[in-house]
C-alpha cells in the first residue's frame, strides 16, 4: 500500500486516484476535529472538502517534511480558526448523547450533564487552546506534530494545554472530584 | 534497599504529566517522574486529576458518522477543479499539461498574460517617473538649504551689522573670527 507522502507526488502529478485514496483514508480524522471544533455538521463539512481541495491545489509545493496527515489537521486547523474569526462562532450544542442504553436513567443523564459540560467548557478556552486540546485529547498527537498544526513549538504546545487543563478544571470541577 | 533520590520540582513533573501517562518522555525523564511521584502527594493528586480529565474528555459523545456521500462530493469538486485548470488542446493529455492544472492557479490562470505584460508595463513606467521625480525634489531641496557665499558671513547671517567696526582684538572681532569660521565647517 503506498504513503501517503507518496500518494501526494502522484496528486501532484494530477492522479486524482491518489488523492481519492488519501481522501478515504483521512477524512473522518479530518471530519472528527473539524466537527469538534466548530460543533456543526454543515460548517465541518464544508470545511473537510475545502481543506481536501487545498491538498490538491498545493500538492506540487508539498514537501515530506512532516506527516501528512500532520499537514492536514494544519489545514483544517487553519480553515476552522479563519471560519470562527469571520463568523464569531455560535456556540452549539449539537452533539449527540452518549448515553448507553444498558445504564440506568440517573447514570445516563449524569453522563449527559457531564458532557454538555465538557462541550460548554470547551467552548469558553480561547481557539487556539480549544484545538490544541482537540487535537490531543480526541485526536491523539503528539507535541510535536500539535506544535507543526498550530505554527508554534512544543513548549508554546505545553503552555497551550497547560492553560487549556486549567480552564477546564475549574469548571468541571465538580465531575473531576467524583 | 537505597532510597531513590528525587531530582525534580513540582512544576517541572506538573507540566508533564499528560506525557507521563501516555508514556511519551524519555525513559529517563520517565523514570525521574516515576521517583517524584512516590514522594510527592501534591503531584499525584494532579496526576489523578490528569487521568479524571483525560476519561471526562474522552467520554464526550463522538461526532456523528461521516455525511454520507461526502468523499463522492469531495472527488467530484476535485474534478472540477482540475479540469477548469487543464489546458484545452490537442495535446492536454501529456504528462505537462496535466502538471498545469495545479501549477496555473490563481490570479495568473485568470488573467491573460497580454493583460499581465500592460499591467507591468504600467508599473515599471510609474516606478520610473517616481524615481525620476524624487531624483528632482531631491535637488531642490539641497540647494535651497545650501547657504549663499554671503550668509557665510556672520554679520549678514545673524544681522551682527553693529560689530562690523568692532577694533582689532578685542572680544567682538574674535567673536565674529569664530563664528564665521565655524559656519563655514558646517555642510
Amino acid at each position: 500500500m503506498p504513503r501517503d507522502e507518496e500518494l501526494m507526488l502522484a496528486v501532484a502529478r494530477g492522479d486524482l486516484a491518489a488523492f481519492a485514496q488519501l481522501v478515504a483514508r483521512h477524512q473522518l480524522s479530518a471530519w472528527n476535529a473539524a466537527y469538534r471544533f466548530l460543533g456543526n455538521a454543515a460548517d465541518a463539512e464544508d470545511v473537510v472538502q475545502e481543506a481536501f481541495l487545498r491538498v490538491l491545489d498545493s500538492a506540487d509545493r508539498y514537501r515530506p517534511t512532516a506527516t501528512f496527515r500532520a499537514y492536514l489537521y494544519r489545514i483544517v486547523a487553519r480553515l476552522c480558526l479563519d471560519f470562527l474569526r469571520r463568523k464569531r462562532l455560535r456556540i452549539y450544542s449539537e452533539l449527540p448523547d452518549v448515553a448507553d442504553e444498558k445504564e440506568t436513567p440517573e447514570k445516563a443523564f449524569e453522563a449527559q450533564e457531564q458532557a454538555a459540560a465538557v462541550r460548554q467548557s470547551l467552548n469558553l478556552l480561547p481557539p487556539k487552546q480549544k484545538m490544541a486540546v482537540i487535537l490531543r485529547y480526541y485526536e491523539g498527537l503528539g507535541y510535536r506534530e500539535i506544535a507543526e498544526v498550530l505554527d508554534t513549538t512544543n513548549k508554546g504546545v505545553e503552555r497551550l494545554l497547560s492553560r487549556a487543563r486549567t480552564t477546564l478544571a475549574g469548571h468541571l470541577g465538580e465531575f473531576l472530584e467524583k | 534497599m537505597s532510597k531513590k533520590v528525587d531530582t525534580m520540582r513540582c512544576k517541572t513533573v506538573q507540566k508533564r504529566l499528560d506525557r507521563f501517562v501516555r508514556r511519551e518522555l524519555e525513559p529517563r525523564l520517565q523514570a525521574a517522574i516515576e521517583v517524584h511521584l512516590e514522594q510527592c502527594d501534591v503531584c499525584r493528586q494532579h496526576l489523578a486529576q490528569e487521568e479524571r480529565l483525560t476519561a471526562i474528555l474522552k467520554n464526550t459523545a463522538e461526532p456523528p458518522a461521516l455525511p454520507k456521500g461526502l468523499e463522492d462530493r469531495i472527488i467530484e469538486a476535485a474534478r472540477r477543479r482540475q479540469s477548469e485548470y487543464v489546458v484545452a488542446g490537442p495535446a492536454s493529455g501529456s504528462p505537462s499539461s496535466k502538471r498545469s492544472w495545479n501549477r496555473k492557479k490563481g490570479w495568473r490562470a485568470l488573467v491573460p498574460s497580454s493583460t499581465r505584460t500592460a499591467q507591468a508595463t504600467v508599473l515599471a513606467s510609474g516606478i520610473l517617473l517616481g524615481i525620476l521625480m524624487g531624483q528632482q525634489t531631491w535637488h531642490s531641496v539641497h540647494s535651497s538649504i545650501s547657504l549663499p557665499a554671503s550668509q557665510n558671513d556672520p554679520r549678514t547671517a545673524y544681522r551682527l551689522d553693529c560689530l562690523s567696526d568692532a577694533p582689532d582684538g578685542s572680544l567682538a572681532e574674535s567673536f565674529l573670527v569664530l563664528t564665521a569660521t565655524s559656519s563655514s565647517r558646517e555642510p
